[in-house]
């Protein structure tokens, strides 16, 4: 039991979760609803990209609001500066912790504190810190500016200043938690005293039947007896790593075979393949999009698949997908670098493991093709260890000492 | 040919507009050698009703036509155009100043019911020239299904096909005819290349074997199907036929002077790239160069406006270049008897016919030096680069002089192989049935 009163501070809203950011923070409030003393979570965000809110959260001003439409790609920092920068949303949290007066904050990712340590500090509060990451932000952040052209110098600074901020933190929390050995790493490079391992994982599969005809329906109407599911939001790594490990080239699948790409991620497919050439055709006669799906869609699809696609090539943290393919023991077809964190699943029955792009596309034939093999009494236990409850007990552990 | 059903689709011929040429003409001359044979039987593709229907060759062989008779028409073809015109009518039948005076709300269900009803006239002419045959095809096990045509036209035909195929084990033989849509997009108008694209990959995806004109055209299927990473179906590559059918009456085409003249024949379009042979004709003008008269044989297609404008209108080459539309075969005949020799400046060809048809007629023909262009001929004819006006020129200036033309045309008699549509016929089945008999293996 965590005997303290608890405020975990993000930078988007947790009440309908649909990005991997999202659900490993709605699991971690979850967990303290169960064991803390009192939990609150807020967000700052951008009201403009979340529509869903829960009353504690508080949306940035539209001043801030201008700042994020002419650096889109800085949103998290301007949301997290905002706690101490923006009137509006300042007023709010020393309202809030005056009030509730927290014993501990939880900053997830380093965005929040940003702004939260001087208004901490004006109000003359000594709360314990804990340093909730779920990337080594600063790598990450530099694949998706590069990615989306910010400019070089622009892009330098802004990331020596993430990356100081990060390090800062580190230094000043009581326990930072990392998703995954590497981070956990990074974490102890940068000075952090006391780290704790906190894979991601999900919640037990469980969709309903509704949702599962729904999907059954559409399927025979577009005549597809069998699909690979990529599931990702619409963040650029992902769709780079799915272009580096599957590309265009799928013109193995059979006519009743389809790609399914399910959430934001066939935006940017979309976005990518705009502009007529022969294998964006080609592409588009295999590959079907979903959009945006919300949690009790998306067990169902999961729940069709024929087979699971996990094309990661980049990015720190762990992959939640990785854990939602291991769990419905579907067969999976991945980088090796997508079981990071879940190293010891790598030779799990219906695991097709690929480096390259040829080596992918044979490895999902091959899954297509194959039948699924079952699990052993042992294997079954050992995958729950992906299930949230799992993954954060040990940390939860870790707090209760704080 | 062996015992299996050959079905030929005539789809495209079916529904074809005016005289044969390129993809038709090859249709057509295939389907006729095929007609010779008993276990050849002919359907088109409903793509209404998405069913395959038995027709007998002969409802596309083109009538004969007898001078001052015009073809008769039934009852039932003037109670359709009744009907069409009917239709055509309903929606322009509101007048500019009516339609101002409307509620701006009505004004796009007006647009949709004329469009509705436009849509429906091209429906109905379609249908008019279907057949009446209600006789539905029944695919027995290894029959060979032929599709020669652009069946682009009606991409649902592959769907319904590998219905069938999913069923009975039958066999597909698609003609690939080339891949310049997908690999060079820019000659075409919007969404058509990508629509090009997903047709042949849809039929690449269900076919047995693939038919195909030259080296080049083969080339870029292989591409295609690797770059795809699709089963690459067997390739089989023929020549096709060079004769023309020479009718008994050669015919001049009216308007022309006694000029000499160099030739060149195809659609106006800008891959032919007719723009060429305008700038090497404009350089010769400002080096006081003088040229023969240059004839376009050829109905004008996509992209070409601006360049008929100034053909049309240039007062430095009005005289120089004439442009024929509509030329029947007889004139044809004519032009190719007496022209000095032909031009074929096309940037990207998937077999270039006019260079055959010109050689078959013993004549020369200068060509681009890219795609399949050098294939027919090998060294027998000149080539310069589709993109240098100077190089057209110099091979124009070059065999304008009746000494260096007439060492070629001797060796165009003596060394040019000319090929009949039989030949063709038998190349392709030997390809069928070498690939059917090493699949039973």
């Amino acid at each position: 039991m965590v005997n303290k009163k608890v405020l975990v501070l993000g930078t988007y809203p947790i009440v309908k979760p649909l990005h991997g950011g999202q659900k490993r923070v709605a699991a971690i409030y979850r967990k303290y609803q169960q064991q803390a003393k009192a939990v609150r979570y807020v967000a700052v965000y951008n009201s403009v990209a979340y529509a869903h809110a829960s009353k504690n959260d508080i949306a940035v001003s539209e001043e801030t609001l201008r700042k994020i439409e002419k650096s889109p790609h800085e949103e998290d920092v301007l949301c997290g500066r905002a706690i101490a920068e923006d009137k509006k949303v300042r007023e709010k949290i020393e309202k809030l912790l005056r009030s509730f007066r927290p014993d501990i904050i939880q900053v997830e990712q380093v965005y929040p504190y940003l702004g939260l340590e001087s208004v901490v500090d004006n109000l003359g509060m000594k709360p314990i810190i804990i340093n909730s990451t779920h990337n080594v932000e600063h790598e990450m952040k530099r694949e998706i500016y590069e990615s989306t052209g910010v400019p070089k110098e622009r892009r330098l600074k802004q990331l020596a200043s993430i990356k100081k901020n990060e390090e800062h933190l580190a230094k000043m929390a009581s326990l930072s938690i990392a998703v995954s050995g590497n981070d956990a790493g990074v974490l102890k490079k940068m000075g952090a005293k006391n780290v704790i391992l906190a894979p991601n994982g999900i919640d037990p599969i469980l969709p309903a039947e509704t949702n599962r005809v729904y999907w059954m329906r559409k399927f025979e109407m577009l005549g597809i007896d069998k699909f690979a599911l990529f599931v990702s939001s619409a963040h650029i790594p992902n769709w780079m790593g799915f272009v580096k490990a599957v590309g265009f080239g799928i013109g193995f699948l059979a006519p009743e075979e389809k790609l399914v790409l399910a959430g934001g991620i066939g935006d940017l497919a979309r976005r990518d393949t705009a502009k007529f050439s022969p294998l964006h055709a080609v592409f588009w006669k295999r590959a079907i999009t979903t959009g945006r799906l919300e949690e009790g869609r998306l067990q169902a699809l999961l729940s069709l698949a024929e087979v699971v696609l996990l094309p990661v090539t980049e990015g720190g943290g762990s992959n939640l997908k990785t854990a939602e393919a291991l769990i419905t023991g579907k067969k999976i077809v991945a980088t090796p670098y997508a079981f990071r964190a879940y190293e010891e699943f790598m030779d799990y029955p219906n695991v097709y493991l690929a480096n390259d792009q040829v080596s992918f596309r044979s490895a999902l034939r091959k899954a297509l093709d194959s039948a699924p093999k079952p699990f052993n009494q042992a294997q079954n236990k050992a995958i729950e260890k992906v299930l949230w409850d799992n993954c954060l007990q040990e940390a939860m552990e870790k707090v209760a000492t704080l | 040919m062996n015992n299996q059903t050959y079905w030929i689709d005539l789809t495209d011929l079916i529904t074809w507009k005016g005289i044969h040429t390129g993809i038709p003409r090859v249709i057509y001359n295939l389907a006729k050698e095929y007609a010779k044979n008993e276990n050849a039987r002919f359907f088109y593709f409903d793509n209404r009703k998405h069913k395959f229907f038995e027709v007998d060759f002969t409802i596309v062989i083109p009538p004969t036509p007898v001078k001052g008779v015009k073809p008769k028409k039934n009852i039932e073809h003037y109670r359709v155009h009744a009907i069409i015109k009917a239709k055509h009518y309903y929606g322009r039948a509101v007048s500019e100043e009516t339609r101002r005076k409307l509620n701006p709300l009505l004004k796009p269900l007006l647009r949709k019911s004329y469009l509705a009803s436009k849509s429906m006239k091209e429906s109905f002419q379609d249908r008019l020239r279907m057949p009446t045959s209600r006789i539905e095809v029944s695919f027995k096990p290894d029959d060979v299904i032929v599709i020669m045509g652009a069946g682009w036209g009606k991409p649902e035909i592959i769907p319904a096909l590998h219905k069938v195929k999913k069923l009975i084990p039958i066999k597909i033989v698609h003609f690939v005819h080339d891949l310049i849509p997908i690999y060079h997009p820019q000659f075409f108008g919007p969404g058509f290349p990508k629509a090009y694209t997903e047709y042949i990959f849809d039929a690449l995806t269900i076919t047995d074997i693939v038919i195909t004109n030259s080296e080049a055209s083969k080339k870029d299927i292989i591409k295609f199907c690797e770059e795809a990473c699709m089963k690459q179906p067997p390739i089989i590559k023929v020549r096709l036929s060079d004769t023309i059918h020479i009718p008994e009456n050669v015919k001049e085409p009216e308007g022309l002077d006694d000029r000499d003249f160099i030739m060149t024949v195809g659609t106006i379009e800008v891959r032919k790239n007719h723009r060429l042979l305008y700038q090497s004709y404009k350089l010769a003008k400002q080096n006081g160069v003088t040229l023969p008269k240059l004839i376009i044989v050829g109905r004008p297609g996509w992209l070409v406006e601006d360049l008929l404008f100034e053909i049309q209108n240039d007062p430095e080459t009005q005289d120089d270049i004439v442009i024929l539309n509509g030329i029947h075969d007889s004139q044809l005949a004519w032009l190719y008897e007496n022209c000095l020799f032909t031009v074929y400046p096309s940037v990207y060809e998937g077999w270039g016919m006019p260079i055959a048809e010109s050689l078959a007629y013993g004549k020369l023909c200068i060509a681009s030096n890219t795609s399949s262009m050098t294939e027919i001929a090998g060294e027998l004819i000149d080539y310069f680069s589709p993109y240098d006006p100077v190089g057209c020129l110099e091979a124009i200036k070059k065999y304008v002089k009746p000494d260096t033309r007439k060492s070629r045309e001797v060796a165009i008699l003596a060394g040019y192989k000319s090929q009949s549509w039989q030949t063709t016929f038998k190349e392709i089945q030997l390809g069928i049935e070498n690939n059917l008999t090493t699949e039973r293996r």
